[in-house]
């Protein structure tokens, strides 16, 4: 049996883009020009994760350091069952998300998908207790 | 309906009243509660609520 392969030369360093920065658009003057009401992603509950946001999250936290890439911070490998079809659609999900420039796993899609559920449930969690909270003061009050 | 697109800044801030003559039109003849557009950058992702439509050419 073959022994695990060791990378021992310097990791490269980071490649910056010193090239002309495009203008960003501001929130505030598109809610203004829309007729709309700015929100940040984060404080719209319930709000499913989009393909852009996965992509965006996968480019972020993908990260190569020699070997096969890695998200960043996902030390825990952990066997989770899944349906069939489920995984099949995460392998699409992933070669979909490979053609447009972003390697990523089944598994690595899966996590990102993971966490940001678990952040969802967590917010509205913290919301139905607020209002848990709300409900019985006002109770208590009349 | 969901439609993703990237935008160039200067064209999209250009045909903003286009947009908003589209999502407000949207939403009125096809009678929605509310009506979102998400905008996504390197500063994060916002959401553009309209929960009220402008009358159009009315």
């Amino acid at each position: 049996m073959g022994s695990k392969l060791k990378v021992t030369s310097r990791a490269a360093s980071a490649i910056r883009h010193s090239g002309p920065a495009f203008r960003t658009v501001g929130p505030d003057a598109v809610a203004k020009a829309l007729g709309a009401e700015a929100l940040p992603r984060e404080d719209v509950h319930g709000a499913p994760i989009s393909l852009h946001a996965l992509r965006r999250q996968l480019e972020i936290r993908v990260r190569s350091t020699g070997g096969r890439p890695s998200l960043e911070g996902a030390t825990k490998i952990q066997k989770i069952p899944l349906k069939p079809e489920d995984w099949s659609r995460l392998e699409e999900l992933a070669a979909q998300l490979s053609r447009q420039g972003v390697s990523a796993t089944a598994g690595q899609v899966a996590s990102v998908i993971l966490r940001k559920q678990l952040e969802l449930l967590e917010s509205a969690t913290a919301g139905h207790r607020r209002l848990s909270r709300q409900m019985m003061k006002r109770a208590t009050r009349s | 309906m969901i439609i993703y697109t990237y935008i160039k800044p200067e064209r999209f801030i250009a045909h903003l009243p286009a947009l908003l003559e589209f999502l407000h039109r949207f939403g009125r003849e096809t009678d929605q509660d509310v009506v979102v557009a998400e905008l996504s950058g390197p500063e994060g992702s916002w959401f553009f609520r309209i929960k009220e439509y402008d009358e159009g050419g009315r």
